[in-house]
């Protein structure tokens, strides 16, 4: 009874198809209808083919999607530390967590995020990780800034310069009356002035590349 | 019921223009109000430049999916309707088959109708997202270059999405 049910509706599946007058949909197509899918169809996709793995590998993360790290972890429990996704309709997906994000003793903090890409702090090592193809590399230290971190609240983000092809660390915090950028590409860090103070500065959203800090008393 | 009281109206008011949209697959043609017509950015570019004559004939698209492009058309070209209204029949134009969907689709980017191509492209992901990736390969036609090795690698990078698939 099963099999031939199963043989139906297949027989079914390509008369329907044999109505469609282009077999194959143009790339941009196929890359529109990807777009709108959140990241766990789009994982298993990958297999349907190579041309398809590719382009779900350029694909952007959706807007709506946020990634959130739960921090509730106590020190000596590493596997309790979890990293899960929230799409726009609200479910919840448990991802692997990257090695470098496994420390006994420090907590991952994401700073910012950038084209799907995210920021993560662990101790005094940036990470870039992306958790669409699972890349993550240590992207900067922090060390310079060891002992600026204690105290003070701290405003970051994350940007990405396409004339240099380099993303960016944008820090502030509320002792200073400069900013730091942190190139990925060269591992440097550049002081820019910042004539702002107080609390109120808050790390605005990233649209596309741009990274800004609101002054909300401005 | 629809043609009726287009016939009406071209019969009062005579200087309202139309166009005749013929489908080359089975060769139905439909009249249609200008401004109708004209939210296609296609055949906007063949009346502004004079390459329209009284039938256009559109290949490829059949008399089925046509209708559904002119539907959808008319009901975007009347400045009464309120947000809400659109959204309904918006979902009612795209409630088909994923095949259909997929001629629908190829119908609105020949046609360069972006609002189609927008709410199709969403019906069509949301009705491919919680399919198996066997299936989603067979609806588009896409040939499986993968060896069952190279398949099964790819697969175990991200096991854990594949829980309850195939």
């Amino acid at each position: 009874m099963e099999p031939g049910r199963r043989e139906h509706k297949k027989n079914q599946k390509i008369e329907a198809k044999s109505k469609t007058q282009f077999p194959y949909l143009p790339e941009e197509i196929v890359l529109r209808i990807l777009s709108k899918l959140s990241i766990d169809s789009l994982l298993r996709f990958r297999c349907v083919s190579k041309p398809w793995h590719s382009s779900i590998h350029d694909l952007k993360f959706k807007q709506q999607q946020v990634i959130v790290m739960s921090k509730r972890v106590e020190k000596w429990i590493i596997k309790n530390l979890s990293i899960q996704l929230i799409d726009h309709r609200g479910s919840i997906k448990n991802l692997p967590v990257p090695k470098p994000f496994m420390q006994p003793t420090k907590l991952p903090e994401i700073m910012g995020s950038c084209n799907g890409i995210l920021l993560v702090r662990v101790g005094l090592d940036c990470f870039l990780w992306n958790p669409l193809n699972r890349c993550c590399t240590k992207a900067i230290s922090i060390e310079r800034f060891r002992y600026n971190f204690n105290g003070y609240f701290i405003v970051s983000g994350l940007c990405y310069d396409s004339y240099t092809d380099d993303y960016k660390i944008v820090l502030w915090n509320s002792g200073h009356c400069f900013v730091m950028v942190g190139s990925c590409r060269n591992k440097t860090w550049t002081e820019i002035p910042f004539p702002y103070y107080g609390r109120k500065v808050r790390a605005g959203p990233t649209i596309g590349g741009p990274f800004s800090l609101v002054d909300k008393e401005n | 019921m629809a043609s009726a009281p287009e016939n009406e109206k071209n019969a009062s008011a005579p200087e309202k223009k139309t166009l005749t949209l013929k489908s080359m697959i089975n060769n139905e043609e439909f009249v249609v109000d200008e401004h109708v017509a004209l939210q296609s950015v296609t055949i906007k570019n063949m009346v502004d430049s004079d390459c329209a004559g009284d039938v256009i004939p559109v290949p490829t698209i059949s008399g089925e999916i046509l209708a559904l492009v002119i539907e959808y058309c008319k009901n975007h070209a009347n400045p009464s309707a309120s947000e809400d209204d659109l959204k309904k029949a918006d979902a009612g134009i795209v409630a088909k088959d994923i095949y259909t969907l997929i001629d629908l689709v190829l119908a609105a980017n020949f046609l360069d109708i972006k609002g189609l191509l927008e709410v199709t492209s969403q019906k069509i992901a949301d009705s491919i997202k919680d399919l198996p990736h066997q299936d989603v390969r067979e609806i588009f036609g896409v040939e499986n270059d993968y060896t069952p090795e190279e398949e099964a690698a790819v697969r175990a990078e991200h096991d854990w999405a594949f829980e309850g698939f195939p």
